[in-house]
C-alpha cells in the first residue's frame, strides 16, 4: 500500500521528483568524480613513481651500491622465500620481487627484468598499480631495445636462447627502463638458471618515518632478522613527491566531497520543504482519517528512497560518462578512472539515506502542524 | 448514555494581541441515530465545534465524550485510532488526494476494515461506480463531494461529521448528498452536520443554532423524507 502511494505521488508530482532526481544525480556524480580523480591520480602517481623507481629498494646483503647505481643490477642474491616472511612484517604495503641481469640480445645490451605480481600485506587487497604485467613466456620490451631489435608487438625475439613472444612495447620513459626486457620472475629465474632467487625487492608505501633522522630505522629493524645485512635504499625525492601528492589528493577529497554533499542536502531540504508546503492539506487529511504520524512520515520520506536510488544510478552513469571524456585529458599516458563496486554500493545506500536525512526536518515540522489549522484554513 | 456529549466546551484563538472566542461554554448531547444540524453564520464557530468533536482541534476548556470515552484525554495515537474507528469526516472541501483515483482516495481511510469489494460497492451506492479509476481532477464538484462522503462512511463509523457538505453544489447534487446522509442516519448512524444555509437532510433531525460561539437549541424538525 505504502509503496503504491509513494509511486502514485511521484508520478503525479513528476516535475518536483525529476528536480530531486537531478540534484541527487549531480551530487552523486560530483562525489564519485572527485573520488575517482583522487584515486586515479594516486594510481597514476604510483605508476609514474614506478617508472622512476619505487621509493624503497631492498637489495641483497653485501651489495656494492656504487656498482648497483652504475649497472642497475645488484651483485648478490636472496632466496625467493624471504617474500613469505617479509609480507608478514610491518614493512610496506606493496612489495615487488625482482631478478635483474644485464644481457645481450642480438649484439645489443639490455637489462633482463624478471618481476612478479605485487605482494600485499596479508589480508589486504588493493588494485595493482604496477601495470607492467607480463604473460608467462612473453616479453615486454622497453622502447630503445625494441627499436634496436626492430621488434614490435607479436614478434618473436631470442632471449638467452629462448624464443619469446613480444607482448607489447612500452612508451619511452627516458630511463634505464627503455632498455629493459621484462619477463615474469619465473621466466627470468629459468633463463638465468637461478631458481628461487631474487636480487632486488622494490617496495612502495613503506612504513618509514619521513622527516626523522633515520627514516629507515624501523624498516631495517624489521628486515634484519629476515635478511641479515640487507641493503636498503630510499629514494627521497620520489617518496616525498608521493607523500605530498597523497596529502593533496586527500585535501581535495576532504573539501570537495562534503561541499557537494552539503549542497545536495541543502537543495533536497529546500525541495522537501516545498513538497511539504504543497502537501500540507494531504497531511492534515491523513491525520483526519486516522492515519498515524508514523505512516504519514513514511509516506512523506518514502518518496526519497526511489529518487535517491535512481539518482545514485544516474549519478554513477553521469560520472562514468564524464570520466570517459576527461580521462584522456588528465591521464594521457593511459591511466583510467574507475569506480570500485564497493564505492558504488556505498553511494547506492548513502544517496537515499542522505536524501531522507535532508528532508527529515521539513517532514518533522509538517507532521507537527495542527491538522485542524490546515484543514480549516483552506 | 448519549452517543456524543459536548460539555462546556470553549475554544479560544489568539493571534498576536487579537483574541477570538470561537466557542463559548458549549454543551449539547447527541443520541445514537440522531441527526443534528448545526446552523449559524460564517465565523460562528461551527467548524471549530465539529473539529473539537472529531478529535482534530483541542478545546481550550471543557470535554467531548463520544461512546463514553473522552476524546481529548489520552495520547495522539489514541485520537488517531478514534478518528479512524469512530468518526467519519466530510469537510467543506472534499480534500481528495490529487494523485490517487477515487477508489484509492477511499481506500486510504480504510486501514484494513473494508475490502476493495466493499469500497467498490460504496462507490456504486453513491453513483460513482464508473468513476472509481478517475483522478479527482477528472471528477465534477458533486462527484468529488460524494467520493469524500464515501471515504467518510466506508468504515461504517459510529458518528458522521459533515461540514457544510452541500456548499458549492448545484441543487441536484446537494439533494443527492443530503439523501445519503439521511439514509445513513436512518440506518442508525449518528450525524452532526454543519450548515450555513437552510438545507437539511430529509430525515428527522434537530436544529442547533450557533451564534458567536454559543449554542442555542432549537426544536426538532421533520425531514421531508420522513414526512412523505
Amino acid at each position: 500500500m505504502l509503496l503504491r502511494l509513494v509511486i502514485s505521488e511521484l508520478r503525479h508530482r513528476w516535475s518536483g521528483a525529476t528536480l530531486g532526481l537531478i540534484m541527487i544525480a549531480v551530487a552523486t556524480s560530483t562525489v564519485l568524480l572527485v573520488a575517482m580523480l583522487a584515486e586515479s591520480g594516486e594510481r597514476q602517481t604510483r605508476r609514474i613513481q614506478r617508472d622512476i623507481g619505487l621509493n624503497v629498494i631492498i637489495l641483497p646483503p653485501g651489495t656494492d651500491i656504487d656498482e648497483y647505481w652504475m649497472t642497475g643490477v645488484a651483485t648478490g642474491s636472496m632466496q625467493a622465500d624471504v617474500m613469505d616472511r617479509l609480507v608478514d612484517q610491518d614493512v610496506a604495503n606493496r612489495l615487488v620481487p625482482m631478478l635483474k641481469q644485464s644481457i645481450e640480445i642480438n649484439g645489443h645490451q639490455a637489462m633482463l627484468v624478471g618481476l612478479e605480481d605485487e605482494w600485499y600485506r596479508r589480508n589486504r587487497t588493493m588494485p595493482d598499480v604496477f601495470t607492467t604485467e607480463v604473460p608467462l613466456g612473453s616479453v615486454v620490451l622497453g622502447s630503445a631495445i625494441a627499436r634496436s631489435l626492430g621488434a614490435g608487438q607479436g614478434d618473436v625475439v631470442q632471449v638467452l636462447g629462448e624464443s619469446m613472444n613480444v607482448d607489447r612495447v612500452l612508451a619511452s620513459t627516458g630511463t634505464r627502463e627503455d632498455v629493459a626486457v621484462h619477463v615474469t620472475l619465473a621466466d627470468a629465474q629459468q633463463l638465468l638458471d637461478q631458481a628461487s632467487t631474487l636480487n632486488e625487492i622494490q617496495a612502495i608505501e613503506c612504513h618509514c618515518a619521513p622527516g626523522e633522522a633515520d627514516p629507515l630505522g624501523r624498516l631495517r629493524t624489521a628486515l634484519d632478522p629476515i635478511i641479515p645485512g640487507v641493503t636498503i635504499i630510499r629514494r627521497e625525492a620520489a617518496a616525498n613527491a608521493r607523500l605530498q601528492q597523497r596529502h593533496q589528493a586527500e585535501r581535495v577529497l576532504a573539501v570537495t566531497s562534503p561541499l557537494a554533499l552539503l549542497l545536495c542536502a541543502g537543495l533536497v531540504a529546500a525541495l522537501a520543504t516545498m513538497n511539504m508546503r504543497e502537501r500540507r492539506v494531504e497531511i492534515g487529511l491523513l491525520h483526519a482519517v486516522g492515519r498515524s504520524g508514523g505512516f504519514i512520515g513514511l509516506l512523506l520520506l518514502g518518496r526519497w528512497i526511489p529518487i535517491g536510488l535512481l539518482g545514485a544510478v544516474l549519478g554513477w552513469a553521469l560520472a562514468m560518462t564524464c570520466a570517459t571524456f576527461i580521462s584522456p585529458e588528465l591521464f594521457p599516458n593511459g591511466g583510467h578512472m574507475a569506480i570500485p563496486i564497493s564505492t558504488f554500493t556505498i553511494v547506492l545506500v548513502l544517496a537515499p539515506a542522505g536524501a531522507i536525512s535532508a528532508s527529515a526536518i521539513p517532514v518533522a515540522i509538517a507532521l507537527r502542524r495542527d491538522p485542524a489549522e490546515v484543514l480549516r484554513s483552506i | 448514555m448519549p452517543m456524543i456529549q459536548v460539555q462546556s466546551v470553549s475554544r479560544r484563538f489568539q493571534r498576536g494581541s487579537q483574541v477570538v472566542d470561537a466557542l463559548v461554554d458549549c454543551s449539547m448531547d447527541v443520541e445514537q441515530g440522531e441527526c443534528v444540524v448545526v446552523r449559524g453564520p460564517s465565523g460562528s464557530g461551527k467548524t471549530t465545534l465539529l473539529m473539537a468533536v472529531g478529535g482534530l482541534l483541542r478545546p481550550t476548556s471543557g470535554s467531548v465524550i463520544v461512546e463514553g470515552r473522552s476524546v481529548w484525554e489520552g495520547s495522539e495515537a489514541s485520537r488517531a485510532t478514534y478518528r479512524s474507528n469512530t468518526v467519519g469526516f466530510v469537510f467543506q472541501d472534499p480534500h481528495l488526494l490529487p494523485w490517487l483515483n477515487a477508489r484509492d482516495n477511499i481506500a486510504i481511510a480504510v486501514q484494513g476494515r473494508a475490502s476493495m469489494g466493499e469500497i467498490d460497492q460504496c462507490l456504486e451506492d453513491l453513483g460513482l461506480g464508473d468513476r472509481a479509476e478517475h483522478l479527482p481532477g477528472e471528477l465534477s464538484t458533486g462527484e468529488r463531494r460524494r467520493v469524500a462522503l464515501a471515504r467518510a462512511v466506508v468504515n461504517k463509523p459510529a458518528v458522521l461529521l459533515a461540514d457544510e457538505p452541500t456548499s458549492h453544489l448545484d441543487q441536484e447534487s446537494a439533494a443527492s448528498v443530503l439523501q445519503i446522509l439521511s439514509s445513513w442516519c436512518n440506518e442508525g448512524g449518528t450525524v452532526v452536520m454543519v450548515n450555513h444555509g437552510e438545507q437539511s437532510p430529509p430525515c428527522r433531525h434537530r436544529f442547533v443554532d450557533l451564534l458567536e460561539g454559543r449554542l442555542h437549541e432549537q426544536e426538532m424538525a421533520e425531514g421531508k423524507a420522513e414526512a412523505t
